[in-house]
């Protein structure tokens, strides 16, 4: 591996073009679908909600998204050590889940509800993991910026300032990798003068002296860029809370009212725990 | 009422000595071509930003069709009228698709949707990016984010256009698309103000207007002010075709030509008008200057069959900087100009020679020992080839010039007198007096002794091989005469010299031996008058030939019997006096020279 040459592959957060219900929901209602979602998976009880909301999920990708489910599945499986791990701590010696039929692995015994606990929570995870990947696959970025000016438009009245807030998430997303690059280039620059950046017991102030080399150009070089940006954006007739018009325009069908609200009603629903009868079916096997 | 009247402006910077603009008055009529020229500090960009209000000056005044600046309600429709495009794409994009960005300003405008939609079109079909309307400006390359900058502000329908180094930071295709663009714009009508380092640009303006100073110190057509004595005083230099033309009228009967084309075809008009007298094709053929030999000895750093990509996220930025089969040895004494095209591997393959990357395939050797992932210090090897990045004055970090040059030798584990020996010798080289400069606020330089500071910490390691990414670019022609001074200073004292330029004039100068890299593939490896005697083996690559080499080739394929290699004006004009003298027999200018 190239002591420089950082960059990895993040195919779960690519955009996949497409013309389904999902690439079509309003930006807006698709950031209030996302939520309720997120919302549902981080909430239902284990286990079978969560199964439920697997399957769905995988079924809502392979239709609308069917390039973007390898990668979903290559995050998960580069996730793997860390989930199990995560799951491991949640799961594993929690008197609460100490229940059912015992299952000696080695040394260590486990018992039947703990299995059952690290499933779920894997579950969760693959849960959140599939619908970041799913949303991402069929949203762009401009999606972000206009769902976020749209839904915080109501605060506008509040004296909010939504388009500089929109503008201000697109303007990040475009200069956070600009200055990932940056600063590879200044580390390199300072390699090229002699500078070693693997930590070698330093003290405090000298680690941080060892790195002023890459902190004050790299500041130098962020205020800068923000100072041209802003010139060049006010040369372009920008005005702050000055009056605006939009090139894109999301008209506002039924189904961008429909999708969010079943997804937001799903909170309350995996609450009441519909599925307890396949979980106490479950139970009564494991045990 | 004039488009733009400035009057008797004046403007200072909060906390620098002197104006920027000390009363400079000048006034652009509708549809003229205007372009401003000067040293860097003179004032050029100061004013650029007082075209549109964004700085308004502190005595006197700007006007646009008859508003005036200082004033808030005129400036929205100001900024309608002119538009600016500045130096870096990067701080200019606002949108996340090349269409959303073409749509900031006419949003801005609070125009209702189909009128944007309308403009963005027409924007996006004139600066030739139609085709690329949903992607990211990420994926776009330099040229293609800078075509988009200035669609962004041609879809504010403005009256005037005022470009600030726009081009400044383009290899040559990507300039020349820039360049076509304007000339369109311009025959459309729109104003042009055309802020440039390059003579060649400023040209083909109607106008040419020099500042010095903060005021305006000529202002005439181009013609008339490459002519005037004063023009190195103004740290400018008249393009090439100018200069080979004043030489050449000199001993011939040819005018004087802003542009390789013209002096072209007047040459082969002149060569066709003279009897064919007797021509020595032999000897003319022969050429004049002695053959380039490959250097020998020992390579000092080699690279085998190197392969390297980068990650996939970002191949998606459409440029790959990536290196296929790349062979390169670096011999002492050297001078290698790397050239070819944006993205075509320049920088990545600098990197490897130093080992910033080490190979993913291939092999690395530095005086014939291997260098792996395995090499424990690279720090020496480092050291020994030394790189110096594009714009290194955007490194610094140290408050003063001595502690900024003494870094590098510091962590060489140099101290004391040897420590201070070594920063004076590296500051004298660059051309910065120790005394005078070593207790200097680096913050406070110039840009142009900024980039010898940077450059002076490197040579500061006392390396064999000086490697430079872009070592002139973005300086105005006194700062880049510097720097190449410097370069033949250093090659001359036998440090070996790899330096990647789209500056075919400057490798000309300084290089005698060339590579030149395609998609990351080596397309050329040997003399550099040998590549660049083929102008269309360059075009080829996306690049230039030196204007000397340009005229020759076009001579040559009007049928005039000169030698196919050449370099500098001063072969150009001995070979075409070689041609000319026997024709004429002795009836041009020639003899009035040789007795000179």
């Amino acid at each position: 591996m190239p002591p420089f040459d950082g960059a990895g592959a993040f195919g779960l957060a690519r955009y996949r073009p497409g013309r389904s219900l999902l690439h079509l929901l309003h930006p807006a209602a698709k950031a209030l679908a996302l939520a309720g979602l997120l919302a549902a998976a981080i909430v239902a009880p284990p286990p079978s909600e969560l199964a439920a909301l697997f399957l769905l999920l995988n079924v809502a990708l392979l239709s609308w998204a069917p390039s973007a489910l390898p990668s979903a599945y290559r995050t998960l499986l580069a996730l793997a050590p860390f989930l199990l791990l995560l799951v491991a701590i949640q799961s594993v010696g929690v008197p609460s889940v100490r229940w059912g039929a015992r299952l000696p692995l080695g040394p260590v015994v486990l018992f039947g509800g703990e299995l059952a606990s690290c499933v779920a929570t894997l579950l969760r995870y693959a849960d959140l993991v599939l619908l970041l990947g799913l949303w991402a696959a069929t949203s762009r970025l401009s999606d972000l910026a206009y769902a976020t000016e749209s839904l915080s438009a109501p605060f506008a009245r509040l004296g909010f300032p939504s388009r500089a807030f929109s503008l201000a998430i697109t303007i990040a997303l475009y200069f956070i990798p600009l200055l990932g690059e940056e600063a590879e280039r200044l580390r390199k620059s300072q390699a090229a003068r002699g500078l070693d950046f693997r930590p070698r017991g330093l003290g405090l102030i000298r680690a941080v002296r060892a790195f002023l080399p890459l902190l004050v150009p790299l500041m130098v070089l962020a205020l800068r860029h923000a100072e041209n940006l802003a010139r060049a954006m006010e040369a372009r007739g920008y005005s702050s809370g000055g009056t605006h018009t939009r090139l894109a325009v999301h008209p506002v069908r039924p189904a961008d009212v429909l999708v969010p609200a079943v997804s937001l009603l799903l909170v309350p629903l995996v609450l009441l725990d519909p599925f307890r009868n396949v979980d106490s079916l479950l139970r009564s096997l494991a045990l | 009422m004039p488009f733009i009247d400035v009057v008797e402006a004046q403007y200072s910077y909060p906390g620098a000595d002197g104006g920027a603009l000390n009363g400079l008055s000048l006034r652009i009529e509708r549809g003229e071509y205007v372009a401003i020229v000067g040293a860097n500090g003179s004032g050029k960009t100061t004013l650029a930003l007082h075209l549109n209000g964004l700085l308004v000056p502190s005595a006197g005044r700007v006007e646009v069709a008859g508003l005036d600046t200082r004033l808030a309600g005129s400036l929205a429709p100001i900024r309608h009228m002119v538009a600016l495009v500045f130096q870096k794409p990067e701080d200019q994009v606002v949108g996340i698709s090349v269409e959303e960005d073409a749509a900031f300003g006419p949003e801005n405008l609070g125009l209702p949707r189909p009128e944007i939609r309308r403009r963005v079109d027409e924007a996006l079909r004139r600066a030739g990016l139609r085709e690329l309307r949903e992607r990211s400006p990420h994926e776009l390359s330099g040229g293609q984010k800078q075509r988009l900058a200035i669609a962004g502000a041609l879809a504010m329908e403005p009256e005037c256009l005022v470009l600030d180094e726009a081009t400044a930071m383009l290899d040559p295709s990507g300039r020349s698309s820039v360049v076509e663009l304007l000339a369109e714009l311009n025959d459309a009508g729109v104003t042009l103000v055309h802020v440039t380092h390059r003579m060649e640009l400023a040209a083909r303006a109607s106008r040419l207007v020099v500042l010095d100073r903060g005021r305006v110190a000529a202002d005439a057509s181009p013609r008339e002010v490459f002519e005037r004595e004063e023009l190195p005083r103004w740290g400018l230099r008249p393009p090439a075709a100018f200069e080979i033309s004043r030489r050449l009228s000199a001993r011939l009967p040819v005018s004087l030509h802003l542009d390789v084309g013209s002096l072209g075809r007047e040459l082969v008009a002149l060569a066709r008008s003279i009897p064919a007298g007797p021509i020595d094709q032999a000897s003319a053929a022969a050429g004049r200057a002695a053959r380039w030999r490959p250097a020998t000895g020992r390579p000092i750093v080699e690279l085998e069959t190197v392969s390297h990509a980068y990650g996939d996220s970002r191949g998606l930025r459409g440029e790959i900087p990536s290196l296929r089969d790349v062979s390169l040895a670096v011999r002492g004494g050297e001078a290698i100009a790397l050239i070819g095209a944006t993205g075509s591997g320049k920088s990545t393959l600098l990197q490897h020679l130093n080992a910033l990357i080490l190979p993913a395939r291939g092999g690395l050797r530095v005086d014939g020992v291997p260098i792996t992932p395995d090499t424990r210090d690279l720090a020496p090897i480092r050291r020994r080839i030394g790189l110096v990045f594009q714009s290194p004055e955007e490194q610094l970090f140290e408050q003063y010039v001595g502690d900024e040059i003494a870094y590098g030798p510091r962590l060489q584990g140099l101290s004391g007198k040897r420590l201070t020996e070594r920063v004076r010798w590296a500051m004298e080289c660059v051309g910065l007096p120790f005394e005078p400069y070593k207790d200097r606020l680096t913050f406070a330089l110039s840009g142009g002794e900024q980039r010898k500071v940077a450059i002076a910490g490197v040579i500061a390691l006392r390396p064999a091989v000086l490697l430079l990414d872009e070592p002139t670019s973005g300086l105005d022609p006194e700062g880049a005469e510097e720097i190449l001074g410097l370069l033949e200073r250093l090659r001359a004292e036998g440090t070996a010299l790899v330096l990647s330029t789209h500056e075919m004039e400057e490798a000309a100068r300084v290089a005698d031996r060339a590579v030149a890299l395609s998609e990351g593939r080596v397309a050329f490896d040997g003399a550099a008058r040998e590549l660049f005697g083929r102008p269309e083996a360059l075009e080829d690559l996306g690049l230039e030939a030196p204007a000397p080499a340009r005229l020759l080739a076009q001579l040559r394929a009007a049928g005039l019997p000169l030698p196919a290699v050449a370099l500098g004006a001063e072969e150009l004009e001995s070979a075409l006096m070689d041609l000319f003298a026997p024709r004429a027999g002795g009836g041009t200018k020639r003899g009035k020279n040789a007795a000179v």
